[in-house]
């Protein structure tokens, strides 16, 4: 018998083991995506199988947050589909504008591009009184994200979203290089608060007017999709308005009638009057 | 065991070669196809415009989370990646780029080997680049069956070669005798 056979029984072992042990809750993420994290993991941390991987798990203290990061998805690029961000820009955070306040919440901030891609529009648009929540299931990634330091190469790539998604400046405005890295100006955290959270498991924190969440719920399964939905439609004023990724809809979900389609092409959703 | 799942894999010259790969399919089938075309990844998605009426089965672009259902083609849209799930969905993601390519071959047959084993079939054709010969020697481990174009009348023989050069695949075809085999495998018995 192939081992390859075998690979599918041994992640699903694994994501039991790390919800029993440690309260994660990988149980309900799309298991290709993974699996081919974890064959990844394999080579970096010198084990012949996913199974001994586990037995790291359970017997090494220190060894799982380690993982983590293989069992999540981190790829992510500043002002990624710059025609989201335009959106944002002319139709949603102007709309915003009209409430006194406004609360932000980036689900899977990552290592928080998107946040600082969002707080330069809100800058450029001369938005003061918000705030934004950053999320993410793993606490290493919001340690760098708080430090707003990225890779020079990368953030010169995203230069041209940033002019796409009707940036006014040049992004090396916001940014000093040295090296072969970038760090972006740490004022532009000031209306940020990073806090890590997960949406498998935890609940609601806030109520808020946008709740932009990004190529996350893709690497979920129905189900934890629905779930997910379903505390984003919680947390929504009403009004309030949700970004997925441009491959993602809320069409398959329980909470399709609960939004309006404002944007289709960029997945920008609106809370409808009545829902809740 | 019949083969349920068929993956495709194709690049430079892809266009053409699918054409023919999936002329005249006819339902009813018990046949899903993923396939995995590389192509520039800012344009749309016209593939599925362009096939429309070459064969039976539906032709849609790839949709994360949904069902495979027979006698159905999925297309992976440009920049994300598609894989089988066990459970019989289909997924995308935005990982990093395999082969540099996004969507990669690799990551398709991958997904496939171990979500369909014996049941799933593995067709790479032109190319310029070794996308898919890794992908596919799983679809082989996993005991499926494995097909590569002729590199003598592929338009880029270097993807087939480096499946040839990686492990035996089962058959080696032209594009007419790959659309014959698909043929064979659709058909529900007749009568």
């Amino acid at each position: 018998m192939d081992k390859n056979d075998s690979s599918g029984l041994e992640v699903e072992l694994l994501v039991q083991a790390v919800y029993a042990r440690f309260q994660y809750d990988f149980r309900q993420y799309s298991r290709s995506s993974l699996r081919r994290r974890l064959e990844q993991a394999l080579m970096r941390f010198e084990c012949e199988s996913i199974t001994k991987l586990q037995e790291k798990i359970i017997h090494e203290p220190n060894f799982f947050p380690k993982l983590i990061p293989y069992l999540t998805v981190n790829t992510t690029e500043m002002f990624r589909d710059p025609s989201y961000f335009k959106s944002l820009r002319e139709k949603i955070f102007p709309f915003l504008q009209t409430f006194p306040s406004i609360k932000i919440w980036i689900a899977g901030c990552s290592t928080g591009e998107e946040v600082f891609s969002m707080a330069i529009i809100l800058r450029e648009l001369g938005m003061k009184k918000y705030l934004i929540y950053a999320t993410d299931i793993n606490p290493m990634n919001l340690e760098m994200a708080k430090k707003g330091i990225f890779d020079l190469d990368e953030v010169r790539k995203a230069s041209r979203n940033y002019q796409l998604s009707g940036g006014i400046t040049s992004l090396s405005d916001y940014y000093e290089a040295a090296y072969d890295s970038v760090r972006f100006n740490p004022n532009l955290l000031n209306n940020v608060v990073f806090s890590d959270h997960s949406l498998a498991t935890d609940s609601v924190f806030s109520e808020t007017h946008f709740v932009s969440c990004r190529n996350v719920l893709i690497y979920f399964e129905r189900p934890l999709q629905d779930r997910v939905l379903g505390l984003f439609k919680e947390s929504l004023t009403r009004d309030g308005f949700l970004g997925l990724g441009t491959k993602e809809t809320i069409q398959f979900s329980t909470v399709k009638n609960d939004f309006v389609v404002v944007d289709q092409e960029n997945r920008i959703y609106q809370k409808r009057r009545g829902a809740q | 065991m019949s083969i349920k799942l068929v993956s495709i894999g194709a690049s430079a010259g892809g266009v053409d070669g699918l054409k023919k790969v999936l002329g005249g399919l006819k339902k009813p089938s018990k046949l899903t196809i993923l396939v995995v075309l590389h192509f520039p990844a800012d344009g749309p998605n016209l593939l599925p415009e362009i096939y429309k009426d070459i064969c039976e089965f539906d032709i849609k672009e790839a949709e994360t989370g949904e069902k495979m259902l027979p006698e159905t083609i999925y297309i992976a849209p440009p920049n994300y990646h598609l894989s089988a799930e066990e459970n019989g969905t289909i997924s995308l993601s935005i990982e990093e780029a395999v082969n540099f390519s996004r969507p990669s071959i690799d990551v398709l047959m991958d997904s496939v080997a171990v979500s369909f084993g014996e049941q799933s079939m593995g067709i790479l054709l032109t190319g310029a680049n070794h996308d898919g010969a890794l992908g596919m020697s799983r679809i082989h481990k996993c005991g499926g069956k494995t097909v590569v174009q002729d590199p003598n009348e592929a338009q880029y023989p270097a993807m087939p070669k480096s499946a040839i050069e990686l492990f035996e695949p089962d058959m080696i075809l032209t594009l007419e005798e790959i659309n014959v085999l698909i043929k064979t495998f659709c058909g529900v018995s007749n009568g």
